[in-house]
């Protein structure tokens, strides 16, 4: 036999064996004790002597058989087997609370996987850039009334910087346009989508290499070169060429001019937006940007269009570049005087962000959701298993006297606390692993993951294992020391034996311990129900916001007619029929046409508002702000906007007469509170050739729409509708209201066969009914409030169930005193009382704490809130009231079963 | 004949039994008349502590046991020293050698020197 099978075999018996080992142990000391016993005889001593001096010489034989087992090495081993059937019984004898620690665990466990796979999607992904640090976004800044709109630049600042910046170390720009995309010429499969035009330049700053073919290259960008490239989106090669792995080579058409197809972006790439509610809006091809002289026009500056994003050199920040480029405006700014006079008016400012914050800001709210999901899940599970291994240890204090008494060691017994805790965390990720796929695969088939750009990923790998469970054991040494610590610390063994009283945890020290426990448990409970209701009621209010117009039997549409094949007044003739032959439609009650259609193009032409006899020349602060759209036909009667005051613009209007406008409420409110403002005139323009501001008769008022965002605070000061007619509209958007619901459903038919009999090629934009526009606007907020409300609710239940079970428990422990009560005669009544008055002491004292806390933490997601107040009355009663209920019916349960059972029984129980 | 105190041994147990083993398979109460009788009785041990330094030998390999029948007819532990155990034996007996030479200097140093 091998000396290593040997050792192997003393190993194996050593643990396995032990029994047999031991007695083997036992019977050498015996056959060796034997042998000084008859030495001892043969002394002369009688057997009790001999067999006294014998073990006197001997030695301690207990502690000989202890020292002979460390030296098995398989001590701690052995032990640990015995601690954790130790523990297995004292988890299967206290079923409910062991349930209730797994169930918690799970879904603490679960949630926080999720959660974490969430915030890694913010914090680490590199699908958009391998350098997200150093991949910024530059954009300028004038004091426009909404900042948002403006995470711009213009191309003279992009030519200045790629020529001034030390820092960068590649730089690009990119702006979108809506183009009509057909698959072969004359082909009515004509799709309208995003085009991305950007400088070859910009993909090579994120870093990122094709799927297939190739990046542009500069000379796809030259002036007068063969610019007819283009790039696909990955989603938009899956859904238009079905992943034609040959793609590369073949053609499109981009407003009816062939592109060739260069290569293909890997999944998940996109230029980074800014928060967009509309995922409609993401480009699906790439194109070289051509810069013309002209588009570097100094008046231009202001006009931040393009998206821009640089790649710094390594070692700088972004802070760098950015104090870098303001030193090169003030700079340019003196070379170039209208530079500066547009940089004092407006003032300018550049701004520099890294990828890495710009996507924490754009999904701000989201990871704010996020963490304070996490952070409720992880105390209200902290607080439940405290509290109920506390309750389970109280009831068992008797029994960790007695083995402490006997000799165990404290720390032994501590360890005994926390491998049962360790037991019950290794249970509850064992189920949490399943729970987290089921979970994760629910929301992502319920496309509850859509608002975020590129879907992350559920990683189950080393690091969230490893991160699982070093959360997982903290919390393990926090819940044991609060829950065993003060138990086992406990210097009266005898009291403890003796205290029948304080077993149930009820009075004494530890009944002071444990109360103050639940308060705490009690108040978590409260601060996080109050703050997930909140932001449950606040998301809720943002979905149903109205948006100021009846959307019903509303069908919306675009048509974009090629600057190439149509001119201004073709434009208009086009407008103007297509508009006529909707309106002779029977199933048509009212057409209106607008530049920018409600609920799809929010935002609108931000302009310069003069108001007679208040605006003067030289004083800037005359001059106001507001949105302007151009409209035709019968908009405000389609949406069912009303009119405040006066009337609409006729779609008669004549050419010839004094142009007229309509404004909205808000703008009547700031500028004309307490009067008419019909009859008044207001411009919004200067007359290119005379430099003269083109006035405009108001002619009537009409109620706000919402249109900066239906999910955020509005921050657009007004807005102004003049007639299409008298200019070239931007875009051409037609809003329809068909008699009935039916003919809804039918009208994106009807209107392409109306299209079509006007000209066949023209693409019909983002065709859809008015509802559904507004339930995609929605549809990001939704899966956010659907999210948030899972969470909610797991806080919610996790927190009533475990304040009942604890109560339940403990209410149960206590059925000895309860019998002894009612064998002395006091009634059932009287002891449901008791119970319930002494856990309603806990519930307000609990509450109390609660609310302190609530008020103060409210205060920080204040932000996050919408059209609903922190101190929201109906939220606190209705939490305080499912607190109260909860104490009360587990307290009465508990109690009532208690006072059910006969008293002699009773006092048998243990 | 004086007897050697018991502190004395530490440490120098392992290289006791060992040396015992070497000759022939023993039981824990012959290794310690043994090591008793070899000694002229100067060597003395605490019965009990032989026990944990066997089972500590025994799982380092340098001994083995296997269960037998005693002179008397009981059924007892025998020991037996492993190749390993030999290798170690003389490796400790180095040890002792050079140990037992550097006190020899030490305290035959001529008090006249310092």
């Amino acid at each position: 036999m091998s000396s290593w099978y040997k050792l192997f075999k003393l190993k194996f018996d050593s643990l396995f064996r032990n029994n047999r080992k031991n007695e083997e142990l036992r019977k050498e000391m015996e056959f060796h004790l034997s042998h000084c016993i008859k030495e001892n005889l043969k002394d002369g001593m009688t057997e009790q002597e001999a067999r006294k001096a014998a073990l006197r010489e001997f030695g301690n034989t207990e502690f000989l058989e202890e020292e002979c087992r460390d030296s098995w090495g398989m001590r701690m081993v052995t032990e640990s087997i015995q601690d954790l059937r130790y523990c297995w019984r004292k988890i299967t004898n206290n079923k409910l609370i062991s349930l209730m620690v797994v169930v918690t665990l799970m879904v603490c466990i679960s949630a926080n996987f999720i959660v974490l796979s969430l915030l890694n999607y913010f914090h680490f992904d590199t699908q958009i850039s391998n350098n997200p640090e150093q991949t910024v976004r530059i954009y300028d800044s004038f004091n426009r009334p909404n900042p948002n709109n403006s995470l711009r630049t213009s191309p003279s600042f992009y030519v200045e910087r790629k020529e001034q910046s030390e820092l960068i170390e590649n730089i690009g720009i990119h702006n979108e346009t809506w183009c009509n995309i057909s698959f072969d010429e004359g082909s009515i499969r004509t799709i309208y989508r995003q085009v991305t035009s950007l400088t070859p330049s910009l993909l090579h700053v994120f870093g990122i290499q094709p799927r297939l073919g190739r990046l542009f290259v500069d000379s796809d960008a030259f002036e007068g070169g063969n610019n007819q490239v283009a790039i696909l989106k990955h989603d938009f090669w899956e859904r238009f060429f079905d992943s034609d792995p040959n793609i590369v080579g073949k053609t499109l058409f981009i407003d009816h001019v062939q592109y060739e197809i260069v290569g293909v972006m890997p999944r998940g790439f996109q230029i980074p937006q800014k928060s967009n509610p509309q995922n409609l809006l993401i480009t699906g091809v790439y194109r070289p940007l051509v810069i013309s002289q002209e588009s570097l026009n100094d008046e231009l500056r202001s006009r931040v269009r393009m998206g821009c994003f640089a790649r710094l050199k390594a070692g700088y920040t972004a802070r760098d570049l950015e104090q870098e480029l303001r030193r090169i405006n003030e700079n340019n700014a003196q070379k170039y005087p209208n530079f500066q006079r547009i940089s004092e008016r407006f003032q300018h400012k550049t701004h520099v962000t890294s990828l890495r914050q710009d996507r924490m800001r754009r999904g701000i709210d989201v990871v704010w959701y996020l963490q304070i999901g996490m952070l409720a899940l992880l105390s209200v599970g902290c607080a439940n298993i405290a509290t109920l291994i506390l309750g389970k240890n109280i009831s068992l204090m008797g029994e960790i006297s007695t083995c402490m008494a006997l000799g165990a060691s404290r720390l032994r017994m501590m360890r005994l606390f926390l491998s049962e805790v360790v037991l019950l965390i290794l249970f509850g990720m064992l189920l949490a692993i399943p729970f987290t796929y089921v979970g994760f695969d629910l929301l992502r088939a319920n496309g509850y993951f859509d608002l975020f750009v590129n879907e992350p990923q559920f990683e189950f790998d080393a690091k969230f294992i490893a991160i699982g469970f070093a959360i997982s054991f903290i919390l393990a040494l926090i819940i044991t020391t609060i829950s065993a610590a003060p138990i086992i610390w406990r210097k009266d063994l005898r009291g403890m034996m003796q205290s029948g009283d304080q077993r149930t945890g009820s009075s004494g020290v530890m009944g002071f311990y444990k109360g103050s426990l639940l308060v705490v448990q009690i108040a978590v409970c409260v601060v996080f129900m109050i703050l997930a209701s909140l932001l449950f009621r606040s998301l809720h209010n943002k979905i149903n916001i109205n948006p100021g117009l009846q959307v019903d039997r509303v069908f919306s549409a675009a048509i974009r007619l090629p600057n190439d094949t149509y001119t201004p007044d073709e434009k208009r003739v086009t407008v103007r029929d297509l508009y006529e032959r909707l309106s002779r439609l029977p199933v048509v009650e009212s057409v209106g046409v607008c530049q920018w259609i409600p609920l799809k193009f929010l935002w609108g032409e931000d302009r310069d508002l003069y108001i007679e006899g208040i605006y003067e020349p030289e004083k800037p602060e005359t001059v106001f702000r507001c949105t302007a759209d151009r409209i035709y036909g019968d908009i405000f009667e389609t949406l069912n906007v009303p009119f405040i005051q006066g009337r609409g613009i006729s779609a008669n209007e004549a050419i010839n007469q004094m142009p007229v406008a309509v404004i909205d409420s808000r703008i009547a409110e700031a500028h004309f509170r307490g009067q008419n403002p019909a009859g008044k005139r207001i411009a919004i323009r200067r007359n290119p050739e005379t430099r003269e501001l083109d006035w405009v008769n108001i002619v009537g008022v009409v109620k706000a729409m919402r249109t900066s965002s239906l999910t955020s605070e509005e921050h657009t000061p007004g807005r102004i509708y003049l007639n299409a007619q008298r200019s070239l509209p931007f875009s051409n958007g037609f809003v329809i209201r068909t008699k009935n619901a039916e003919s809804l459903k039918q009208f994106q038919l009807m209107m392409r066969k109306t299209v079509d009999e006007i000209d066949p090629k023209l693409g019909l934009v983002w065709p859809e009914t008015m509802i559904e526009s507004r339930a995609r606007h929605f549809h990001d907020h939704k899966n956010l409030m659907i999210l948030i409300s899972v969470l909610s609710g797991i806080v919610i239940l996790l927190s009533i169930s475990g304040l009942f079970v604890n109560i339940y428990h403990t209410i149960s422990s206590r059925t000895r005193e309860i019998g002894i009560r009612l064998a002395l005669g006091e009634p059932s009544k009287s002891i449901i009382w008791r119970s319930m008055s002494h856990w309603f002491k806990f519930a307000s004292g609990g509450i109390f704490v609660g609310l302190v806390v609530t008020v103060l933490a409210s205060a920080y997601v204040s932000s996050l809130l919408f059209e609903v107040s922190r101190f929201d009355l109906l939220t606190y009663l209705v939490v305080l009231l499912a607190v109260f209920g909860t104490v009360a019916l587990a307290a009465r349960i508990a109690a009532q079963k208690a006072v059910c059972i006969n008293p002699s029984s009773a006092l048998r129980t243990e | 004949m004086k007897k050697i105190r018991k502190e004395l041994l530490q440490g120098t147990l392992d290289l006791l039994i060992l040396k015992v083993l070497a000759t022939e398979k023993l039981h824990g109460w012959d290794i310690s008349k043994r090591i008793q009788i070899v000694s002229s009785e100067r060597l003395i041990l605490k019965q009990g502590s032989l026990y944990p330094a066997l089972h500590r030998l025994e799982n380092r390999g340098w001994i083995e046991a296997e269960w037998g029948v005693s002179e008397a007819g009981r059924s007892a532990k025998f020991y037996s020293l492993t190749d390993k155990g030999r290798l170690q034996l003389e490796e400790e007996k180095q040890h002792w050698t050079s140990f037992t030479q550097a006190m020899e200097a030490v305290l035959t140093l001529k008090e006249s020197i310092s």
